[in-house]
């Protein structure tokens, strides 16, 4: 009885942490897509910001490299930690979204000396 | 009554529809001139295109024996091999920008009415590459620099004079692009090329002295020593200052000679105009 | 060994450990005032030494205020930590980048800040 309970135990977990984490994955997949479109708005209005997206970045470090936020993203969540993947897509989409804001309020900039 | 109506009307039309800043050219140039006159009253008009050199003695001495030895002689002889070099169809640089070659980077740069676009000396430097089937140049640095120095060198003396047609709605809008680039904010630290080249120009950021943007593009390519001191060669166009500058305040930076730089050099040119040509030079 | 020599031993042993791991007691604050000007040092985080004269610093720029005589010139530290996070709500056109704002700085880092410039 003790062993079935403990099996059953274990059982349990693994289900709960996989289904956190296909929870988590999805949650991710939502932000990059998030991250990607707000990026591609900043740009089409030329305000994209230079750690966002850029392959050439050199800003945040995963493994032994350092890449830009979204790549960083990437590089977490290949290896399964959605927890950061998720903080840096979240980055990622809100450089992407304070860019676009920032060409918008600097439509009429010019001289005012 | 109606005449007052009729003005009044015609006031607030033209108050809706007009850009934000509707100066020309010759005005921006003219209140550019009065407020670096009148935030140094001392540094003559010509000596302002020296930038940190004119505002700073002790910078200056470093700066004058640079320029009594100059780093980049050897790099401004590739330049004139390079002019003196017939491509491999037979075609010279001549058949793309005349038989004299002191007389190739004032020209640029100018508003191509018939494309709708800005030209640019090292822009039209690649093009004649592309024209007669030779590998171009890689754009900001190396031989392009090499060469464009080497171009600017041979019209030392000469006055810019960058060309708006204001009858021309297209180059007047290319025009303002530039201007409202060069305005504006932009990047994660929320700069813009005239917080450090207009309004805090002549003041230090860390060590290094800001320099006014009148005179910027009379000493391109520039032989810049931070660049000299991570890649062992200096020299390095306009455009390659751009998307540095742009990188630093965080921007993702632009494509050398694409529309956004070239249009800013359209008016980041303008700017210098009545100053001469004194190319290329030393930069910390 | 009689139960009051143990009773001694764990409380020299007790002792010892309190003070080897220097629990400070009102210098919260200090090991934040550090950080804080680890961070306003450090060319990719704060960097305020490119545009502001710090004590401590070298080299320093000019382009915004010295630091000093901060407790007078912002007696609510708030205020204070609000231009850090935004200074263009103040100052539209300033040049200091909105650290926080624009996520340049994590809230942490400009509380750390904030303690730090308050301090000079």
């Amino acid at each position: 009885m003790k062993q079935l309970s403990g099996i059953v135990l274990v059982v349990l977990l693994t289900v709960g942490f996989a289904s956190s984490a296909l929870a988590d994955e999805a949650a991710y997949k939502k932000l990059h897509a998030e991250a990607v479109a707000a990026n591609d708005r900043a740009g089409e209005v030329g305000g994209e910001w230079r750690d966002a997206r850029d392959k050439k970045a050199k800003f945040i470090k995963c493994g032994d490299k350092k890449m830009s936020i979204l790549h960083a993203a990437e590089c977490y969540a290949a290896k399964g930690d959605y927890k950061s993947a998720m903080k840096y897509a979240k980055m990622a989409k809100s450089q992407g979204e304070l860019g676009y804001q920032q060409v918008m309020e600097q439509k009429d900039a010019g001289p005012r000396h | 009554m109606k005449k007052m109506i009729l003005m009044v009307l015609a006031a607030g039309l033209s108050l809706g529809t007009s850009p934000a800043f509707a100066t020309t050219q010759a005005e921006d140039i003219a209140a550019l001139k009065a407020y670096f006159a009148k935030k140094w009253p001392d540094v003559k008009g010509e000596d302002m295109a020296n930038g940190a050199y004119a505002l700073s003695e002790d910078k200056r001495i470093n700066w004058e024996s640079m320029r009594d030895f100059p780093p980049f002689e050897d790099q401004l002889a590739i330049g004139e091999e390079i002019w003196n070099t017939p491509f491999k169809n037979g075609n010279t640089w001549a058949s793309c920008f005349g038989d004299d070659p002191s007389r190739v980077r004032n020209r640029f740069p100018h508003w191509n009415v018939r494309d709708k676009k800005v030209e640019t000396l090292e822009g039209n430097i690649i093009q004649c590459q592309k024209a007669n089937d030779e590998k171009p140049f890689k754009t900001k640095k190396g031989k392009i620099a090499y060469f464009s120095a080497w171009l600017a060198n041979q019209a030392n003396g000469q006055t810019i004079n960058v060309v708006v047609p204001q009858d021309d709605p297209d180059a007047v809008a290319a025009y303002e692009a530039g201007r409202q680039f060069f305005y504006a904010k932009r990047g994660q630290l929320n700069l813009s090329c005239a917080d450090c080249h207009v309004y805090q120009a002549g003041l230090f950021a860390r060590g290094n002295l800001l320099s006014p943007v009148r005179g910027h593009t009379t000493h391109f390519p520039v032989w810049r020593g931070k660049w000299a001191r991570s890649g062992g060669d200096g020299f390095g166009t306009l455009h390659r200052r751009y998307g540095g500058c742009n990188k630093q305040v965080r921007a993702k930076p632009f494509k050398a000679h694409g529309k956004e730089y070239s249009n800013l050099e359209y008016f980041h040119a303008s700017m210098s105009n009545g100053m001469t040509i004194n190319a290329p030079d030393y930069r910390e | 060994m009689k139960l009051q020599d143990k009773l001694s031993a764990v409380a020299l042993v007790v002792m010892a450990a309190i003070s080897s791991t220097n629990v400070p007691m009102a210098s919260a604050d200090e090991g934040l005032i550090a950080k804080g000007k680890e961070i306003s040092f450090d060319r990719k985080k704060g960097n305020c030494l490119t545009c502001h004269q710090i004590a401590g610093g070298t080299l320093t720029g000019n382009i915004g205020p010295p630091l000093i005589a901060m407790k007078a010139r912002f007696p609510d530290k708030a205020k204070l930590r609000a231009d850090i996070w935004d200074m263009t709500k103040r100052s539209p056109h300033t040049m200091m980048p909105p650290f926080g704002k624009y996520g340049v700085l994590t809230e942490s880092e400009i509380d750390a800040i904030t303690e730090f410039v308050h301090s000079l």
